[in-house]
Parts: C-alpha cells; structure tokens; sequence
C-alpha cells in the first residue's frame, strides 16, 4: 500500500466518517447504558419514519400475507438512497446434484458450474428488481437444482412498503423472472424492536418441486409460524399451503433429507420426504444445547446427528447422537475426538459429508476424513491451508473448498486447485 | 492508533466513555455496515457489552476495544442473519454520504463488510495487517488478500478529485 493511496484514502474515507449523521445533542441527549434496553428509544418516533426506520409489518403471516401472484402493487420510484450494499463475500460453493452448483463473488456477479467444479460459467447478476421502478434491497436465500435451474426469494422497496418476491432462472443465471409473495405495509417501529427483518427461504427436490417459507421477526423474538407455499411447475406458480413451523438454518443433506432446528426451542426436526413433513425431537440432556453440525444417514436408516457445543472450553466439544425412528427419540452414540475438534467447532461448515461413508472434518489448517462415522480420523494429504471456512461434497472424489478463494479438488481432496472467477 | 490520543480504560467511568467514544463508534461502524442507524444500534449493543465486562482491564485502550468488538458484531450480526435466510426489510438512508463523495461510496458498496472493516481498522485506526488479522479470527493472509481487492476498486477512484 502506497503511502499516497493510504493518505488519500484516510482523507476521503475520514471526510465520509465525519459526515456520518451523529450529532452532539443526539449523542447526549439522555443516551446512557440500561442494560440491553435501546437507544433508539430517546429518538422522536417521527424521526424514525422520517430515516426510513419503519417496522414493516407483513400483509399477513395468518390472516393478511397476500396469495402469491397478486397484482402489481403502486410501486413508485424509490427513494434516492445508496444502492444496495453486496450480499456476501466470496462464498463457499453451494452444491447441487450431479456437479452442479454456485457461488457468489463479492462485486462481481454468480458463478455456476455443472461439471463439479471444472468450468465455472458467470458472472450472472442476481436480479436488480421486478421492474425499473423498484430495486432489490436484499437477498434471502438462493437454491440451484441443477446447472440451469435456481431460485432466489429477494426483497424489493418502493415508497409504499416493501415485497418479498420469489425469482426464479431457467438459463443458470443468465435472466431471472420473479413472482411477488408477501406484502408488506409500513407503520411506526415500536420501541425495543430488534429492526425489520423478514425470513425468506426455499428449498427445491427438484427443476420443478419446491416449498417456499416466509416469515417476520416479531421485536426480538425469532419468527415461529412460517407462512408456506408450494410449487410444482419450478416456480411459475405457488400455491399457499398451512402455516409450518420456522426453522433455523436449515440444511439439506440430499434434496430429500434435511434437518433445522426451532428457533425458540431445543428441537431438531428432521424430513425424509423434501419439506413435505417433518418430525421433531428433543435431544437428551445438556445436549440440547448444543448447536447442530452435520445430519448422516446410514445404510440401515439410523440418522446421526453431530452436534457441538461452538466453544472449546466446553466438555465435550462435539458428540454424535442417534436416532432409530426417523429423529423422534435421540440417544448419545458417542463422544467426538475433542482433540481433532479444535478448529472444527469455530468453523461453521468444518465437517461435511462427502458421502454416507466418508466424514471429513477442518482441524489444525489440514482436511481430515473418517470411515467410521467420526470415531477415528486421517489427514487427506498434505496441506496447510490459510483461513478454511469449510467444505461441501458432490460426492467422494469431488468437493469445494473456501481457503480465502474457492478451492476444488477431483480426488477426494489429495490435491486442490483454485477457481480464477 | 491514528490521531486519537489513547484512553485507558481505568481512566474513564462507562458513562464516560460513553459520551467519549459513542459518536465516533457510531460513525466507524456506519462506514461498515453502510447505515447510520444499524450502526447506532450496533454501538448501543458494543457499550451493553462493554457494561457486562467494565471495568475493562486498566490499560486497554477503550477506543480499541470499543471499535473491534462493535466491527464483530457488526459482522457476525449478519452472519447470523444470512444463515437464518433472513433479509432485511429496512432501506439504508445514505444520503450523508452520496452528498459527500458519491463515487468513494459506490466504490465501497462494492466491498463485502469484512473488507471495510479491514480498511477502517488498518487506514483510520492504524492497525497492522496482523493485528486486524487476531481481531476478526482470519489469517493475516486473508486480510492482505482482502486490502488487496479494495485497492484493485478504490484506486481508481482516489485517483479523481471527488465530485
């Protein structure tokens, strides 16, 4: 870094930093620490509305979410504001069947791949909006079933309120078309509210079957009821089905089997069947606590969960439990090596699964695998990677790897290569 | 640190420190996140912290410490939201900034938060590479990685006058 870049960019980026609206009166007028109550209490609720800081309540969660393909609201111009801020970093790949999959470059666009990896085709823009009118103000999630097939849930602004639309790409990113569905109006923020947050998820089986989750925090509390629909044309059309369960993070182990927990309660909920119904369980104990790392299916059925406890000063770390019936009833099977787990526990997506019959695992910088369900591990050659932020598998010899840079291998890992984008 | 004279945490009250280092916490945080408000809410939530842990050791440096662990949470905050699949419904109000220096904005918009956390922690704050590596848990090569690509976008950008 050049001492002139370095002085220019501390002046301008100085110059941004002192313009930042935070008056004297507005620091000290009445602001002191009470415990986790909210500063932004002492504001004048007009101020709010003037800054745009509105809660938007949804047209519905139960009885006022508008059905999807309603009309075209009078979206006006937006307000004159920065464009979007980018939604991620570089992100590890996410992983479709049959080689296929994605990943997002920070300010440059989507990457799809469908040969594991090999031949990355983009950057696609993810869609700016539904019309000129509006403009995307932020992403939910995005699924690919295969290297042409993806969908994206994405909120838009306008000068009345806010929308949830589902987008959906038969071309691999190259055009998206979107389907508005959920409403939001505006109204004052109540106080001690956590800000506006919408939970908008999907999930496909499929090019054509997919369900559709959407929900609103409600103040600090995470969202419970999810409003559901379904579709079976890939998106086209969606049909609003009862109201599910919310589940965090949910993560699918195959396009069938996947497994989330509630955010309000210790449960683990498991689905055979792609979403269309779910079992819950209590797991036993402290190991409630825990948080969920990784969901196996053995040959026989046996579901094993790995579950950790996200800090290494906790004994054990990490630990897999079992469930015979389809993740009712849960029982510890074993502890997990706490010596390989070090770095597995701070690392989010540090064990994957490459297939049923093969754990691998980021400990101490290198990839570890194991053939007997986590009890014993082997280094995966020799490497000492930088920053690893985790691992996913098409299946035993190709994965992807997030190393700062997206890493794939066509050997099970023995050797890497990094994807210029 | 970069023309801010240090104050020891057993110097100050939190109160103190409080009406001390909130505005400035509120504007480094507003460069990350890109919003003012997030960013007041993201500064609210670094002094609650601060009051579960005060007094801080007698010679951490409050302005420091204030500033790493309000860039965490800024960027585990979102973290946790975008593994939750959530989005957020609220529009950023940026129009201090666009009346500012509208391009140098754009330019940062670019960047992911992690990024311009680095920047702000390594150009205003004066940290090393290293340094900025052990507060955000990243290896110094990925924060050179991340100085690196900021400098390939706002380069250009410095070399104009501002608008």
């Amino acid at each position: 870094m050049t001492d002139n870049y370095e002085s220019q960019l501390r002046a301008r980026l100085g110059a941004l930093e002192r313009a930042v609206p935070v008056s004297s009166e507005e620091a000290l007028a009445g602001q002191t620490i009470r415990g986790r109550a909210r500063v932004r209490s002492a504001l004048p609720v007009g101020s709010l509305v003037a800054a745009g800081l509105v809660a938007l309540i949804v047209v519905g969660i139960a009885p006022r979410l508008a059905p999807a393909g309603v009309g075209a609201s009078p979206w006006g111009a937006p307000s004159e504001s920065a464009p979007a801020w980018n939604p991620g970093a570089m992100m590890l790949p996410q992983l479709a069947p049959n080689g296929a999959g994605y990943t997002y470059v920070d300010g440059t666009g989507l990457f799809v791949t469908a040969d594991y990896g090999a031949t990355w085709s983009g950057p696609r823009q993810i869609p700016a909006g539904d019309s000129p009118q509006d403009h995307l103000w932020d992403m939910g999630t995005l699924d690919f079933a295969d290297g042409q097939h993806g969908w994206m849930t994405g909120v838009t602004n306008g000068v009345t309120g806010s929308k949830v639309s589902e987008y959906r790409t038969d071309d691999g990113g190259q055009t998206w078309k979107s389907v508005p569905i959920a409403m939001f109006t505006e109204t004052a923020q109540p106080a001690g509210t956590e800000g506006n947050w919408v939970f908008a998820t999907q999930h496909f089986v499929d090019a054509l079957r997919g369900r559709l989750q959407v929900g609103r925090q409600a103040g600090a509390q995470e969202p419970s009821a999810c409003a559901e629909w379904v579709t079976a044309d890939g998106g086209v059309s969606w049909a609003r089905t009862e109201d599910v369960q919310c589940l965090a993070s949910p993560k699918w182990v195959t396009p069938t089997l996947g497994y989330g927990r509630s955010g309000a309660g210790a449960s683990i909920w498991v689905t055979q069947d792609g979403g269309v119904s779910w079992r819950s369980g209590e797991l036993p104990g402290a190991w409630s606590t825990y948080s969920f790392s990784m969901l196996a299916q053995e040959s026989n059925g046996t579901l094993t969960l790995v579950v950790a406890s996200g800090s290494s000063s906790t004994q054990p770390p990490m630990a897999v439990m079992a469930s015979d019936d389809g993740g009712t009833s849960w029982r510890l099977a074993y502890e997990v090596d706490p010596a390989k787990q070090t770095q597995a526990i701070a690392v989010p997506d540090g064990l994957a699964l490459a297939s049923p019959a093969r754990w691998t695992l980021l400990a101490g910088n290198s990839l570890w695998e194991s053939r007997d369900a986590g009890l014993t591990w082997s280094k995966v050659g020799e490497h000492r990677f930088n920053d690893p932020q985790g691992t996913a598998w098409w299946d035993e010899q190709h994965g992807a790897m997030l190393d700062g840079e997206v890493l794939v291998t066509s050997d099970g890992g023995q050797t890497w290569r990094q994807v210029n984008f | 640190m970069v023309g801010t004279e240090a104050i020891r945490a057993g110097a100050v009250s939190l109160d103190e420190a409080f009406r001390l280092h909130q505005p400035r916490l509120v504007r480094r945080l507003a460069l990350v996140v890109g919003d003012a408000e997030e960013a007041k809410d993201l500064a609210q939530r670094t002094f609650v912290r601060a009051a579960e842990r005060w007094p801080l050791p007698p010679e951490q440096d409050v302005a420091s410490w204030l500033s790493v662990v309000g860039l965490r949470l800024a960027l585990n905050e979102r973290r946790r939201r975008k593994v939750w699949g959530f989005a957020s419904v609220k529009e950023t109000d940026a129009t201090w900034a666009i009346e500012v220096d509208p391009d140098l904005w754009h330019a940062l918009a670019t960047l992911d938060r992690r990024t311009r956390a680095a920047l702000v922690l390594t150009v205003l704050d004066g940290y090393t590479q290293e340094e900025v590596a052990a507060a955000l848990g990243v290896a110094r090569g990925t924060v050179a990685s991340w100085l690196s690509r900021a400098r390939d976008r706002l380069q250009p950008i410095l070399e104009e006058e501002p608008r």
